[in-house]
């Protein structure tokens, strides 16, 4: 089964005896979640490239001056962390997991961006991140992604 | 469905990429496998007591009382029922590292626990519906599986230590 960190930490914890009845339960709330989590990330998956499209073609109108500051690959560069950082979302989504996210690839990310001084610059994009969540995905899904994509801006760029 | 391919691998495979859709399947079959996997494990961890006392009986357990057992049959009793947890929890987790990672130890703790765990296999097969034994028979052979590996049964079944000088002069 497909662990999070709460559950990876049950099994390490139960070693050479049976779980208790309120972990049972613990594990049996996340399993019941799976199949709609498994719904929601195929519906999120199917719309990335949606979504990625709608969000640089305001950031473009928005930072015309960024190719001239980091290079022709600059708009290139751009669509790959977005669509990254989107796919690790999904993810953690489906995991219920926001350590996850952190810990694969937010601190790193993080430190990638504050080196290269790209927080404030990259600040707008995962703001249209965030509101497009709502006109390209239904209430449901948009919900559903919606913590993981406020803790990645949280994270990267505020 | 395929739980002997642990997630953390799966996961680790599509690294920045989306889960393929057979994955997701597994997810979905398990997530549906959930209250039988749930009842199994509640069955296992009911007739924990009586199947190894069944086991015991082979070794020379009267059945009496557990004050009765020998320092031998207790380690035993302490050994399958550690592997019998372990099983059980890789079933209702469908993850098979409870018994690769815990019951290579138990393996080392008491050398004929392969031959009992083929005892402990039949009476747990005998008592579980048909339904029941095919949901647990893939951990089983993992565990049998473990138990071939274990450096003591690796050093059993070695080949005729090489013959001294002696012998080979003789």
């Amino acid at each position: 089964m497909l662990m999070n960190s709460s559950v990876a930490e049950l099994m390490q914890q139960s070693e050479g005896r049976y779980l208790r009845p309120d972990e049972l339960k613990t594990l049996q709330g996340y399993v019941e979640g799976i199949p709609k989590r498994v719904r929601l990330y195929q519906v999120l998956q199917a719309k990335e490239q949606e979504l990625v499209e709608r969000v640089m073609e305001k950031f473009q109108a928005m930072m015309p001056h960024l190719p001239r500051q980091h290079g022709h690959l600059a708009w290139e560069r751009c669509r790959r962390d977005l669509s990254m950082v989107w796919r690790y979302c999904c993810l953690a989504m489906l995991l219920n997991d926001e350590d996850y996210l952190r810990d694969k690839l937010l601190y790193w990310l993080e430190t990638i961006l504050k080196s290269f001084k790209m927080r404030d610059q990259c600040q707008p994009a995962y703001k249209l991140m965030l509101d497009s969540l709502s006109a390209v995905f239904g209430p449901e899904a948009s919900e559903a992604i919606r913590p993981y994509v406020l803790l990645a801006k949280s994270m990267l760029v505020n | 469905m395929n739980d002997l391919h642990p997630w953390p691998e799966r996961i680790a495979d599509r690294e920045g990429d989306y889960l393929t859709p057979d994955d997701l399947q597994d997810l979905i079959r398990y997530a549906l496998s959930f209250p039988e996997r749930l009842d199994l494990y509640q069955v296992l961890q009911q007739q924990e007591v009586a199947w190894i006392e069944k086991v015991l009986q082979q070794h020379g357990y009267s059945g009496e009382a557990e004050s009765s057992l020998t320092p031998a049959q207790r380690l035993l009793a302490r050994q399958l029922a550690f592997c019998l947890r372990s099983l059980g929890l890789s079933l209702l987790l469908g993850d098979p590292t409870p018994l690769q990672q815990w019951t290579l130890g138990a393996m080392e703790q008491y050398l004929g626990l392969p031959q009992a765990l083929d005892q402990l296999r039949a009476v747990v097969q005998g008592s579980l519906s048909a339904e029941q034994w095919e949901l647990l028979a893939p951990y089983w052979q993992l565990l049998q599986g473990v138990s071939a590996t274990s450096p003591k049964a690796e050093a059993e079944a070695a080949p005729e230590p090489a013959p001294t000088l002696m012998e080979m002069f003789a």
